[in-house]
């Protein structure tokens, strides 16, 4: 079997895996129109900042980047985020023609599955949407490592769906896809450094297009650069990393009243700090490894996350 | 209504990621049904009834009468238009704005507004739902938009009869428009002319089926 079918297989099985979890997406996709603006920042706020730790995971599993040679790694990566207390609720402000403006704690989309309500004048009441319970947020991408030139290799991430039908919000199509660089520092060092070393920078874009405008609905964009060490002992390797992100998603939908106008939501995590801890297992072709991963942002946000992943390798 | 669509663009972009790449989001226990605190299902949409008056009065005092039987269309048609699904919970009324709208009438007008509602299937009502308030309608009218001060036993007939309407009944709401004291006293040869535009906004908790 080839490398390429068994990455193949690989895919596939996680996708057949994690596709049982439809219905709990399914009925995420099912609208909250109750919130708009600050509230949707509030809201969805965990879920982004999941995502961008997720994304941001999972990009080395070694700081040895040998000077010369074909290195060839085919790569499954699968993040996760699992929530925290402070992730389940967020301080929500009541919209539109409720009166008087009231500010509560209300659950955000990974929270308790609980409508909280709030009476206004004249016996009006205003409901902020339920949480839908959420504990943890998890995707796995595939990744081409492909080295060595003087020290430097290359990582490519992708992932990609066409969206043929009316399921969700109309012909849409998907695509993640990643593009970083790896150099190797130990070969500027001496060669009793105790330890392996490298810099890294990695740029990845997440879109979701509308098919017939060629409109993009939703983009998610992230930076990182780091530098990471390791150190080899026979099979085993651990890593670690340091790294500085920047994260931003923006959605972007056409106003259905007004066809000209386009309504804009973003999602910025700027200066994120990302620590790295991680072992690496070898066995000739194959290499499995796993991390753990703390970022925090400009806002004091703390993510942790969790990456797995296998590598089919060739070196000559 | 314009931010809550990108809002609702973002949702699925979560779960195309979660199909294209794998994705998982792993719930702590069943979903919606072991939610809710006995008052309200998962999801909750927002939505806008309307109740139109177009007004051409040539006298001080008038009263006006408009019965609105398609509240429950109107909202099925809003939710499917938005395409939330799932079993309504709980409807109830969250505010209100009343718009005037018209064009240059040459002078302005003042007058006392308020504005009662009762429900023509059963007895409840009229009450008043609309507090009395002074407005003005601007020479150049075009657009004016503005907040009523509320009376919560018009608002308890609104929501008696969404909760009827939840039960599968078909209420009949009567909305009176009450005008008082327009000033200055209109006439054949100088009407006051505009529409008048009530939206009550309601929020609906829906179950997920």
């Amino acid at each position: 079997m080839g490398v390429w079918a068994r990455l193949g297989m690989a895919i596939g099985t996680v996708m057949f895996l994690l596709l049982q979890a439809a219905p709990a997406a399914a009925e995420l996709a099912d609208n909250l129109s109750a919130y708009t603006g600050r509230n949707a920042q509030g809201y969805f706020g965990p879920l982004v900042d999941a995502f961008a730790a997720d994304l941001n995971a999972g990009t080395f599993h070694s700081a040895y980047i040998p000077e010369r040679g074909l290195q060839l790694s085919l790569e499954v990566r699968a993040m996760s985020v699992y929530f925290s207390d402070a992730d389940r609720t967020f301080i929500a402000t009541t919209e539109g023609l409720f009166r008087p403006e009231t500010t509560v704690e209300a659950p955000t989309v990974v929270g308790r599955p609980e409508v909280v309500w709030v009476e206004g004048v004249g016996g009006t009441a205003y409901a902020f949407p339920s949480g839908f319970g959420l504990d943890s947020f998890q995707f796995a991408v595939p990744q081409l490592r492909l080295g060595s030139f003087y020290g430097t290799e290359m990582v490519f991430r992708f992932a990609f769906l066409d969206q043929g039908n009316d399921l969700l919000v109309g012909d849409l199509s998907l695509n993640l896809w990643g593009i970083g660089l790896r150099h190797s520092v130990s070969q500027y060092l001496n060669n009793d450094f105790p330890v392996d070393v490298a810099a890294s920078v990695f740029w990845q874009r997440f879109a979701m297009e509308e098919k017939e405008r060629g409109d993009d609905l939703v983009t998610a964009k992230t930076l990182s650069i780091g530098l990471q060490v390791s150190k080899r002992f026979a099979m085993f390797e651990p890593y670690a990393g340091l790294a500085y992100d920047r994260f931003s998603l923006d959605a972007s939908y056409e106003d259905e009243g007004d066809p000209t106008d386009r309504v804009q939501l973003g999602f910025d995590r700027n200066d994120i700090v990302q620590l790295t801890l991680g072992l690496s297992f070898d066995l000739a072709f194959l290499n499995v490894h796993g991390e753990y991963n703390i970022l925090e942002d400009h806002l004091q946000t703390r993510q942790d996350a969790l990456s797995v992943g296998v590598a089919l390798q060739y070196h000559r | 209504m314009k931010r809550s669509l990108a809002t609702i663009a973002l949702i699925p972009a979560f779960v195309l990621l979660a199909i294209a790449s794998g994705c998982n989001l792993m719930e702590s226990g069943p979903s919606f049904k072991k939610g809710g605190n006995g008052k309200g299902g998962g999801l909750v949409f927002q939505t806008t009834l309307s109740v139109t008056f177009d007004e051409v009065r040539t006298d001080a005092d008038f009263t006006i009468t408009q019965v609105v039987d398609d509240f429950g269309t109107q909202l099925t048609a809003a939710i499917d238009a938005a395409g939330v699904g799932g079993r309504i919970d709980q409807i109830r009324m969250t505010g209100s704005n009343l718009k005037l709208q018209g064009g240059y009438q040459g002078h302005a007008w003042t007058f006392t507004n308020s504005v009662a509602v009762e429900r023509l299937d059963v007895v409840d009502g009229p009450r008043t739902i609309v507090n009395p308030s002074v407005v003005e309608v601007p020479a150049d009218l075009k657009k004016k938009g503005y907040t009523p001060d509320l009376n919560n036993t018009g608002v308890g007939v609104v929501n008696r009869a969404m909760a009827d309407l939840l039960a599968g009944g078909t209420p009949t709401l009567q909305v009176t428009l009450v005008g008082a004291g327009v000033s200055p006293v209109p006439s054949f040869a100088d009407p006051m002319e505009f529409s008048w535009k009530c939206d009550i906004e309601v929020t609906a908790t829906l179950f997920p089926e």
